[in-house]
């Protein structure tokens, strides 16, 4: 077993002995009779046997997809990206758990951590879940808004990965917060290329990455209707070691065209983040801003270091359930479909942006991985959508998308800047 | 109205000056393969891709560079290792790429590539350019080249050759302008990749059996039917066609006195690895002109030459269908002979100033071919000897040279001999010395 494998299994037996002994205190005293084991079939298959439950769930969707854009090499026209079974549970009050795997050979384990609330202000989950980085990325893929993430949250920030995070809610549950300290950096910054040494030369460092966020709702506990008090304010940032070679952040298309290359980096790849989100009733309007610097120390043609590699992105979106279900806590239709109703009906319109380049900007731009500056690439995509919930389980989402590339040489529709894409999903979730 | 006419000339007379005292500094791609410089070339890259190029340079990953000649820089240019069994890790035979940029079409004196030969496969390192310069002046077509030292970061990393790349800028050379007053260069060229001996035999219908070897330079993104399609028609024909009606048939596809002409001069060079090679056919570019269907083998890649003095004349021609059918037409053959004898002819040519230029330094008169090696020897040696990164000891490449020298002096004998053995037995005892 590798040593960084080690490591992170001390971390998990760590973490299941402070488990155990906060077991302790809630176990039943010994007098008490055994629970009795139940099924139960809620909202999803359940077992139960006091405070011990095992809930059963299962996502799925399909789509059907039209674009300008090549989608040879992105499922073709016709997709079933995820299908998904897991359980969540809980062994004690303050022990749960979740496991989660995608039905694929490829990366298939998604959710695999156990978390101990040892406070309300203090919770310590470990294994392998989302860097607390972006409100995109972190909400899970059945609850978008939309069909796609946005660019922010599928490039900038760094999604799943193996390590150990503090969270809770302190100041009247105004503030939550998360930090944590983790493997790598998360599946989309994860290195591609292979690191190379000179004779003599010893490896780099590991490239170890924490990451926190915290999220303020500063109207909780004022007056006024609750309704309108649903503002979440947020901050994050992340920071870690990438070793040189071409592994910056890169830029794909929503259907997989590469746009923009990575180039060569060397040193700390640092992220910032800021989000606010206010779900006033049956609206949302939610936006971000996210940047991460990549150091490329000695990567110039002459071994020097050069400027910053900057990838930007930010996001604003809007949407409005028609038939007037709440925003907030995830949509249940009122009167789902083929129960005297028709589901829930929403729809939403959402601008996002992302970009590539170098902190340096003056002179001549190039866009050989070793420039300086970079001659940067970005691109712009709107979204329009409706989104049909027909009951707690299943959806229909409906998106229009234009993807918008600044240099024509590096688009993902070849000879054109800008293209549309259509995408109608089915989605089911248990 | 005056005042207006005289700060018009003023501004003339300003224009003009400044004009002719600009420095004459532009550098050509002419320039770059005269052969009788020996060129410098300087590669700026970082010195972790120079080490990982060498380290895995069974790749063809591309890294970064700046060039300079002669005062002109390029940046934003590309370069990888190249090759098929000259590949090094020590010496790398390098291609330069200016116009890979997303950014816009680059060039550098006119090229939009550039090869570096490493010069791995022959110890005298002349073979190529040798051969070249022949073709040459056999007239027909050959890349243009020049012996070079490299440096990368400053540090001298051996000497080279610069090769010409075999291009559309090649072509527009080569060919000029067509009947139509285009230049011709639009046509579908095509780079023979060894994969396994092949002499030209159909390989049945399957395109992707000649996409697998011949891989395309231009027109790349057209359907494999268009681009493969007509080229297996040719093929089809060198097999199938009638014995009778071969050449006529044949005449819609290829220039086949040219083709003669080619493998003649090649046979000459005691090239082993051509179009006759030892294991195939072997480094030449297939070029198909603008709307038609013929076709014309481009030479490339002459290292192997020079294998023997007494390399055959004949070799491959049997094993070669397009030389097998070729042979039995008295007017093909006639052209190969011929151009042999015209080739051996012209290998020993000398001036009568030449003539006595040698007889001045004591010598019998040299041929072109000796001359030229002994002034390639002149122009390379001391960076031949500084060269520690070459597959070969300076006492190999004396050697090497020397047997060069003598190859130039004993070839043309032995060709006149095997030529007059087949065309005119009857004076081959005059001509072939009395065998032992």
């Amino acid at each position: 077993m590798p040593m960084r494998d080690m490591k992170v299994g001390w971390i998990l037996l760590a973490l299941v002995g402070t488990a155990v002994c906060a077991a302790a205190q809630d176990a039943p005293p010994p007098s008490e009779p055994k629970p009795k084991v139940r099924f139960v079939w809620n909202d999803h298959p359940s077992i139960r046997a006091g405070v011990f439950r095992l809930d059963a769930h299962t996502q799925w969707h399909a789509d059907s997809r039209r674009s300008e854009q090549d989608l040879a090499d992105a499922g073709k026209t016709y997709q079933t990206e995820l299908k998904r079974v897991g359980v969540t549970g809980r062994i004690t009050h303050r022990i749960d758990f979740e496991v989660e795997r995608e039905l694929r050979r490829h990366n298939p384990w998604r959710n695999v951590f156990v978390n101990v609330e040892l406070a309300r202000a203090l919770e310590v989950r470990a294994g392998k879940f989302k860097m607390p980085f972006s409100h995109e990325e972190l909400t899970g893929i059945t609850h978008l808004d939309f069909v796609y993430r946005t660019q922010l949250a599928r490039i900038i920030a760094p999604a799943r990965e193996v390590g150990v995070m503090a969270h809770g809610q302190i100041v009247k549950r105004t503030i939550e917060y998360q930090a944590g300290w983790f493997r790598h950096d998360g599946e989309n910054g994860a290195l591609r290329e292979p690191i190379f040494l000179l004779p003599g030369e010893s490896p780099p460092k590991a490239d170890r990455s924490v990451a926190a966020r915290a999220v303020v709702e500063p109207l909780r506990h004022a007056s006024g209707p609750r309704d309108i008090r649903r503002l979440y304010l947020g901050v994050a940032a992340t920071w870690s070691h990438v070793p040189e070679g071409l592994n910056s952040l890169r830029g794909k298309s929503l259907f997989g065209s590469k746009f923009f290359e990575p180039v060569y980096v060397l040193g700390y790849r640092r992220r910032i983040g800021a989000e606010a989100m206010w779900l006033p009733g049956p609206a949302g309007i939610k936006a971000e801003y996210a940047r991460s610097n990549e150091q490329r120390s000695r990567q110039g043609l002459l071994d020097d270091d050069l400027s910053d590699f900057v990838t930007k992105g930010w996001y604003v979106s809007g949407t409005w359930l028609v038939t007037g279900e709440r925003k907030d806590g995830g949509v249940e239709p009122r009167k789902p479909l083929f129960q005297k109703g028709f589901g829930a009906v929403e729809v939403g319109a959402r601008y996002d942006t992302i970009s590539f380049g170098s902190v340096l900007n003056q002179g001549i731009a190039f866009d050989n991985p070793r420039a300086d500056p970079i001659l940067g690439n970005s691109q712009n995509t709107w979204t329009v959508g409706v989104n049909w919930y027909l009951n707690k389980w299943g959806k229909v989402v409906v998106n229009g998308i234009r993807e918008a590339f600044e240099d024509t040489g590096r688009t993902a529709i070849p000879g054109k800047r800008s293209g549309w894409s259509g995408v109608f999903r089915l989605q089911f979730a248990m | 109205m005056r005042t207006m006419r005289t700060l018009s000339a003023v501004g003339l007379f300003l224009v003009l000056a400044a004009s002719a005292t600009r420095p004459v500094s532009s550098q050509t791609a002419d320039d770059l393969f005269d052969s009788n410089v020996l060129q410098r070339l300087d590669l700026t890259m970082n010195s972790k891709d120079w080490e990982k190029l060498k380290a895995n340079f069974q790749e063809n990953t591309y890294y970064t560079v700046t060039v300079a000649y002669r005062g002109q820089t390029i940046r934003n240019a590309w370069v990888r290792s190249r090759g098929h069994g000259s590949r090094s890790g020590i010496k790398p035979g390098l291609r330069l790429d200016y116009n890979r940029n997303a950014s816009g079409p680059q060039e550098f004196l006119g090229l939009k590539s550039l090869v570096l030969d490493n010069l791995a496969q022959d110890s005298s390192g002349m073979h190529e350019i040798l051969a070249t310069k022949f073709f040459e002046r056999m007239g027909l077509p050959a890349m243009r080249e020049a012996f070079t030292q490299l440096y990368v970061n400053n540090k001298f990393a051996g000497l080279y050759a610069v090769v010409e790349p075999v291009d559309k800028r090649y072509l527009a050379r080569i060919f000029g302008e067509n009947e139509e007053g285009n230049v011709e260069n639009d046509g579908y060229l095509y780079e023979y990749k060894w994969k396994y001996p092949y002499l030209l035999t159909d390989l049945g219908s399957g395109l992707e059996s000649y996409q697998d070897i011949f891989e395309a330079k231009t027109h790349e993104s057209d359907s494999i039917s268009k681009l493969y399609q007509p080229l297996r028609f040719m093929i089809r024909e060198i097999n199938d066609s009638r014995d009778d009606m071969f050449e006529a048939n044949m005449a819609k596809y290829l220039d086949l006195p040219l083709f003669m002409r080619h493998v003649a001069v090649q046979s000459l060079l005691a090239e082993w690895d051509g179009l006759l090679g030892y294991a195939g056919i072997n480094n030449f570019y297939l070029y198909r002109f603008e709307k038609k269907d013929r076709y014309q083998f481009l030479l490339w890649d002459a290292d192997n030459t020079f294998r023997a003095i007494d390399y055959s004349i004949f070799a491959g021609h049997d094993e070669n269908v397009l030389m097998r059918r070729a042979m039995k037409f008295n007017g093909l053959r006639s052209t190969y002979y011929n151009t042999l004898l015209a080739a051996a002819q012209s290998a020993e040519e000398f001036s009568e100033d030449e003539a006595a230029e040698d007889e001045k330094l004591g010598l019998s008169p040299r041929g072109w071919m000796e001359r030229e090696v002994d002034r390639l020897y002149k122009l390379i040696r001391p960076t031949m000897r500084a060269d520690t990164f070459k597959p070969f000891s300076n006492d190999e490449f004396e050697d090497g040279v020397a047997f060069m020298k003598q190859f130039s002096r004993e070839r043309v004998p032995f060709v006149r001999c095997e030529v007059t053995k087949v065309t005119n037995p009857s004076k081959a005892r005059a001509i072939c010395p009395p065998s032992e």
